[in-house]
């Protein structure tokens, strides 16, 4: 079970199913920074939110974004 | 309460048949009747609290399913004439709104769009017009990437966009139309782009 808190929601989101929407992939190039849209599934609600400032070392593959997209979530945990 | 109104097409409540106090609607009644919202715009992920997605304000319990059942008995908001879901003869029955739409799309001008829905007799019906503003984006669902296409309508804009009648006030040269990307904006009435029409129906064009 995980529990996710963030600023723009008042509630914390319980055990969500991930969705990531690779068509919403954005690359900073010069920085080599990734954005992705994420959506969180709970059995009542549905919650967007946007990772962003995710740092790659010269290249990166869609399996590489799932990764990110699971360390950057953490920084929510409760 | 059943409430039973003979409501003339278009399908606007008349002051008698709001305000006569012998076989009018009572105050409470009124009350209720101007309460009654807006549609769902489909949003249903929520971006922050307090947003659309987190409220999903609008008459219905989603943006294609009634509160309570249509006269065909089931909770469908979009049905062909029958009820059901075939749509051989592409009109589609809004029970929310009262519109009727004709789903297959044509091209052109502004003032063709509007002289073609007002012209049109498709279903034998001659009460056609094309959408304003509020009409059109009452079918526009914020939940799909493409806000028109989805069941039933299957409207793909991608590219182009669909017209309403309202003219933008600030260029009246231009009329507002829902683009693939999901906004309202004004365009120059010259330019071709797609059009649906709609009209609003009686229960007896269906026999019911």
């Amino acid at each position: 079970m995980v529990t996710y808190k963030f600023p723009q929601f008042n509630i914390e989101i319980q055990n969500p199913i991930t969705s990531i929407n690779m068509n919403t992939i954005g690359d900073k190039a010069v920085d080599k920074l990734l954005s992705v849209d994420i959506i969180l599934t709970t059995e009542s609600s549905s919650f967007g939110v946007k990772s962003e400032d995710m740092s790659y070392v010269d290249t990166w593959e869609d399996s590489d974004v799932v990764n990110m997209v699971n360390d950057w979530l953490k920084q929510f945990e409760v | 309460m059943s409430i039973r109104i003979s409501i003339p097409s278009p399908n606007q409540l008349s002051c008698p048949q709001l305000n006569q106090s012998v076989g009018g609607l009572t105050f409470s009644q009124r009350q209720t009747l101007q309460a009654v919202g807006p549609t769902k715009s489909g949003q249903i992920t929520s971006y922050r609290t307090g947003d659309d997605g987190d409220f999903e304000y609008g008459r219905g319990v989603s943006f294609t399913g009634l509160t309570c059942n249509n006269p065909f008995n089931n909770t469908n908001r979009f049905t062909d004439q029958s009820g059901g879901q075939t749509y051989s003869d592409n009109i589609i029955v809004d029970w929310l709104t009262g519109l009727m739409w004709y789903r297959i799309t044509s091209s052109g001008g502004w003032s063709i769009a509007i002289d073609t829905s007002i012209g049109a007799t498709t279903g034998g019906y001659t009460d056609w017009f094309l959408p304003n503003l509020p009409q059109l984006a009452g079918i526009c669902n914020y939940s799909v990437s493409i806000m028109t296409n989805y069941a039933p309508f299957n409207i793909d804009i991608t590219g182009t966009a669909l017209w309403s009648s309202t003219s933008q006030p600030s260029a009246t040269g231009n009329a507002i139309l829902a683009q693939a990307n999901n906004a309202l904006v004004g365009v120059g009435k010259g330019n071709s782009r797609l059009y649906i029409y709609c009209r609003y129906f009686a229960l007896s064009d269906m026999g019911l």
